[in-house]
């Protein structure tokens, strides 16, 4: 197993950011999927060991995070760069500090999104940060790539570019992917957890879990099947039966948001 | 020693100016300025990435919190150091100043990443501390001072708040 999450919990004074959160991930690509505020990015950081936790466990390639942090690359969400600082003094620190670092791939990056070697970072236009900030993530060589949003800021033409880099990067390499996103999650993922106030409250393999599910209509509703939500165009079930259709990715998210949310009108 | 080079050049390369600026002022010979000016430099170091919350920004890369905290504080000693080893060299002063110092240097640091470790600031509440406690060195304060280093008191205190504030920094906060 290369990530073991065990219960893990972090607050931060009386904010309480993430509750109980549990997965494993094998290979691939896995990503938490959830709202703003959800407890995705504060996983991620736990898991960086950005910060410790204030509960559970955390295993990274069977070790604690701090023995094996040369082993990981993070895209953060923030996207907070070092000030006075050009790509090629990005690129001398990142070569510093991961043992694995691929020049070559880097600079077959920065041309490919034509990011300008002449500017400081810190001027670069949001999607320009996210598009070199992916590009140094994924030269460090690291196996494990933690990735907090990594299309924000990006165009729908870069979009797409990006994910089709990040597919071919799963193939060798372990992502977890944080993102809210919900059709680009669908493209990219293997597996997800959909985290929702701090609690994983669904884990599966993409496939595996709308194969678990369907949408039904309220009279088609058998003893057997297990209502998860009832959605505008009909009811999320968890059932072993045939039924009408399958969910679509978006319905079985939404579905188990709204089933773990607390509900909320303006005209209450 | 690659993860030290990694913390010396971001500093050089975020903060090049500041550390100009403190190697030249502390060249002047007044011990109660060269004070001033190292709290300048240690404060602007990790305690001013600790009050822009900018020392996650360096915990996302494969460093430890100890290796940050150690690493800065051995950049600002060198520097001003070096400095001071020119003032010995060249206008003749007593090497014992410098090292004075040199037990001052952990006390400043400490307790300017405290602060900041504590969401009270990198350099206001740690200059207060610092005139004050160079305010009343007169008296028999002088003894324990861990600024004026008047008897082995006063590197004793530089040297735990030191390390009360590395457990403060590696604990992500004195409170927790």
């Amino acid at each position: 197993m290369v990530v073991e999450v065990k219960n893990l919990g972090k607050r931060f004074g009386s904010v309480v950011s993430v509750v109980d959160v549990s997965f494993e991930v094998e290979n691939g690509i896995f990503v938490l999927i959830g709202p703003n505020g959800a407890g995705k990015t504060t996983t991620l950081r736990c898991l960086s060991g950005e910060i410790t936790p204030d509960t559970g466990e955390i295993n990274i390639f069977r070790k604690e995070v701090k023995e094996v942090k040369e082993k990981i690359a993070v895209l953060r969400e923030d996207r907070r760069v070092f000030s006075n600082m050009k790509v090629k003094d990005y690129e001398e620190l990142y070569s510093l500090i991961y043992p694995r670092w691929n020049p070559v791939l880097f600079r077959r990056l920065v041309l490919h999104f034509s990011i300008p070697g002449d500017q400081p970072v810190e001027k670069f236009s949001a999607g320009m940060k996210t598009l070199f900030l992916l590009s140094l993530t994924i030269s460090s060589g690291a196996d494990l790539l933690l990735l907090d949003e990594p299309t924000q800021g990006l165009d729908p033409i870069k979009k797409e570019e990006v994910m089709k880099i990040l597919r071919e990067v799963g193939e060798e390499k372990v992502l977890i992917v944080a993102s809210h996103h919900l059709e680009e999650i669908e493209m990219l993922a293997d597996n997800f957890a959909i985290i929702n106030e701090g609690k994983v409250v669904y884990r599966d393999n993409l496939d595996a879990a709308k194969e678990k599910h369907r949408i039904i209509q309220a009279d088609e509703l058998a003893e057997e099947d297990e209502i998860i939500s009832v959605l505008e165009n009909g009811m999320l079930v968890r059932t072993e039966r045939e039924a009408e259709r399958y969910p679509r990715f978006r319905e079985l998210v939404l579905a188990y948001i709204e089933k773990a949310s607390k509900h909320f009108s303006i005209l209450d | 020693m690659k993860r030290m080079e990694f913390v010396l050049r971001r500093d050089f390369k975020e903060k090049s100016g500041l550390i100009i600026v403190a190697f030249f002022l502390f060249l002047t010979p007044s011990h109660f300025w060269r004070i001033i000016v190292s709290l300048i430099l240690f404060s602007y170091l990790l305690p001013k990435d600790v009050e822009d919350g900018k020392e996650n920004l360096l915990l996302s890369f494969p460093l430890k919190r100890w290796e940050i905290f150690l690493y800065d504080f051995f950049i600002g000693t060198t520097i001003l150091l070096i400095s001071g080893f020119i003032t010995v060299g060249v206008l003749k002063m007593n090497v014992t100043s410098v090292f004075r110092l040199l037990l001052a240097f952990p006390f400043i640091y400490g307790v300017s990443m405290i602060s900041s470790t504590a969401g009270k600031g990198n350099f206001g509440i740690p200059l207060l501390i610092l005139i004050l406690d160079m305010a009343f060195s007169w008296s028999w304060w002088r003894y324990v001072s861990p600024l004026y280093q008047g008897s082995v008191i006063g590197a004793v205190i530089s040297i735990l708040v030191f390390v009360l504030s590395l457990i403060c920094f590696n604990k992500e906060g004195c409170g927790s």
